[in-house]
């Protein structure tokens, strides 16, 4: 899987999680905000977890034209 | 800010500073991406909240839910703004930017500074969220600046302009938060100190361009423009700091005409090859003359930019009819074993999507796209480049990355703030400083939340009422130490890792962000030095 590929999967969970805590914890949901609060966890983890466990070399490189 | 039972000590401080501090090393040191040091930073701010500052987790589930909410809002900037970016590059329009700009002026010192310096900062008098950077980084670009001078240029050039820029949004969410007893000392005061980034801005870009040489020739301009800018801002606070930046930076934009027409900025600088600033290659790019469309008609997109946003910003009917569209999320009261209380919000800082700068933005792409369709631009540019690639998939390409990073940042924002790890840190710093070194150190503090938030007003909103409260206890002038909160709120977003992950997705180096902080950190401590400096000066003065 490309590094897009798995940051789009990690923005669209981060994103997932806001109306999932919103109604979750305005209705006093448990289940619902936790359920928010997981996939938002697992949206911040993808990006580092990718960078090392992905990657291989630990460096993430993948992006940027290395200009200045 | 709440009053809560949160500890100030040295080890709850340093525990508070880690997620900051982290970032920082991840970004600036180790040259992580910003996608993946967002994350890490988000993480440790959750940990720390968790072990040491008593959070349960719903305030954290709410807390960066907030977070997310918030980082909708800069999102609305980047997605259009590299939409638009990507309508005027498919059609060749950046080609043809740079080539009708390079016969209508080819001294590129006097570009840069035009484009970095006073048109970031015209855009930042009418949208902000970031606005400047997206829209000036690829217009440098074009120009033939480096990727990463593209960026940290209009980082630094439109950092000034925060305050009082967008009509006064930082201003005004400031009265909102503190109950000021003098507004217009506390207005001229803020306006004498944002005069030093102001200042400081255009003596910096034009030495990064080319050093002692490079000052030497761009003096005149930028004492003409600083005082236009920072002087007339000053003046204006006396009159209506909501104008004052708007008013102040459009006459800095229409000054460049005369300047433009003095033979020192109209004629070819020859040694701008030797400009660390200026890509090697680009006088071959520009001799080409491929681009299918003139500099007039590559300009119509900015020219929408600004008639739509200046005619929705000042045109209050206009204004107000557009802002019943509005809409946001519910949250409810969350707290810590530490009594930091954020109260129930129904809706929580609701989006007016029809007045967001990204409205503007996307107004300005879709007007741009059926125009160059109509005249067959994209056909044209196709048949000229080979790899020009579909406009939504690179857009979205861009987008995401720097998307990741916002969402990362605001919501560790947000964390630090509900948990209290915020309120340590700056009661840290005024508990520990006596009067003189708090005045000194209240624009560090400014700064220190224009980092976290990515925003002057966010800034504000959350240091003034402490500002103001140390301020009374300690006796201060609450006018002095209000404009020292607000000139570090400014110049914080040369620093904002947000703000610069926006620079590097629509400047295509996503992932060099470590770079640019390089560049724009030293900046913006030297600026804060001097503006503490300034702020203590004026204690004892006024």
């Amino acid at each position: 899987m490309s590094d897009d590929a798995l940051l789009g999967g990690a923005l669209v969970l981060m994103l997932a999680a806001l109306p999932l805590v919103s109604i979750g914890t305005w209705n006093d949901i448990a289940w619902l905000w936790w359920a928010g609060l997981v996939v938002l966890a697992l949206g911040a983890l993808i990006p580092p977890v990718a960078r090392y466990a992905l990657n291989g070399n630990g460096n993430g490189n993948g992006n940027g034209n290395g200009n200045e | 800010m709440n009053t809560s039972d949160v500890p100030i000590d040295v080890g709850y401080w340093l525990l508070a500073l880690i997620p900051i501090a982290l970032l920082l090393v991840l970004l600036a040191v180790l040259r992580w991406k910003a996608p993946q040091a967002g994350p890490v930073g988000l993480l440790a701010g959750v940990v720390i909240a968790l072990v040491a500052f008593q959070t349960p987790w719903e305030t954290l589930s709410v807390a960066a839910a907030k977070g997310v909410w918030d980082a909708i809002f800069i999102l609305f900037v980047v997605w259009p703004a590299l939409l638009l970016y990507r309508v005027v590059d498919n059609a060749g329009g950046f080609a043809a930017l740079r080539e009708g700009i390079a016969r209508y002026s080819r001294n590129d010192l006097f570009l840069v500074l035009g484009f970095g310096w006073v048109f970031a900062s015209f855009l930042q008098g009418i949208a902000g969220f970031g606005t400047p950077i997206a829209v000036v980084a690829p217009l440098l670009l074009a120009i033939g600046v480096r990727p990463i001078y593209a960026v940290v240029i209009p980082l630094i050039g439109h950092a000034w302009a925060n305050m009082f820029g967008t009509l006064a949004v930082g201003w005004l969410a400031t009265l909102q938060v503190v109950d000021i007893e003098d507004l217009t000392e506390t207005a001229f005061q803020t306006g004498i100190l944002l005069w030093i980034p102001n200042l400081a801005a255009g003596l910096t870009i034009a030495w990064m361009y080319g050093r002692g040489r490079a000052l030497m020739i761009a003096w005149p301009l930028i004492l003409i423009i600083s005082v236009i800018q920072g002087g007339g801002q000053l003046v204006l606070t006396l009159w209506d700091p909501v104008l004052s930046n708007f008013l102040a930076a459009s006459a800095a934009m229409l000054a460049l005409y005369p300047l433009s027409r003095w033979a020192r900025y109209s004629e070819r600088d020859e040694d701008s090859g030797d400009s660390p600033v200026m890509a090697e290659d680009r006088s071959e790019d520009v001799e080409d003359d491929r681009a299918p469309m003139g500099l007039g008609m590559a300009l119509v997109p900015y020219g929408v930019l600004t008639v739509v946003a200046v005619g929705v910003l000042v045109i209050a009917p206009v204004e107000d009819a557009l802002e019943t569209v509005e809409f946001g999320l519910p949250f409810p009261e969350v707290d810590t074993g530490y009594d930091v209380m954020n109260q129930a919000e129904d809706p929580y800082d609701p989006i007016t999507p029809l007045t967001h700068p990204g409205a503007f933005l996307l107004v300005a792409a879709v007007a741009a796209f059926a125009l160059y369709r109509s005249k067959g631009y994209y056909e044209q540019w196709r048949d000229e480049e080979d790899d020009v690639e579909p406009i939504l998939p690179a857009t979205a390409g861009d987008a995401i990355p720097a998307s990741v990073a916002i969402v990362s940042f605001l919501a560790l924002s947000k964390v630090m703030d509900h948990s209290g790890q915020t309120e340590t840190l700056a009661l840290g710093i005024a508990e520990v400083a006596p009067p003189t070194v708090f005045v000194f150190a209240s624009t560090f503090i400014g700064v220190l939340g224009a980092f976290m938030t990515s925003s002057n007003t966010a800034s504000n909103v959350l240091f003034a009422p402490l500002q103001q409260t140390v301020a009374e206890a300690e006796g201060l002038s609450e006018a002095t130490i209000i404009a020292a909160q607000s000139n570090g709120g400014a110049i914080g977003n040369s620093i904002a890792p947000a703000n610069v992950v926006l620079g590097t997705g629509t400047a295509g180096i996503v992932g060099q962000e470590g770079q640019v902080l390089r560049k724009t950190l030293p900046w913006a401590l030297a600026v804060t030095v001097l503006g503490g400096l300034a702020a203590v000066v004026l204690e004892g003065l006024l």
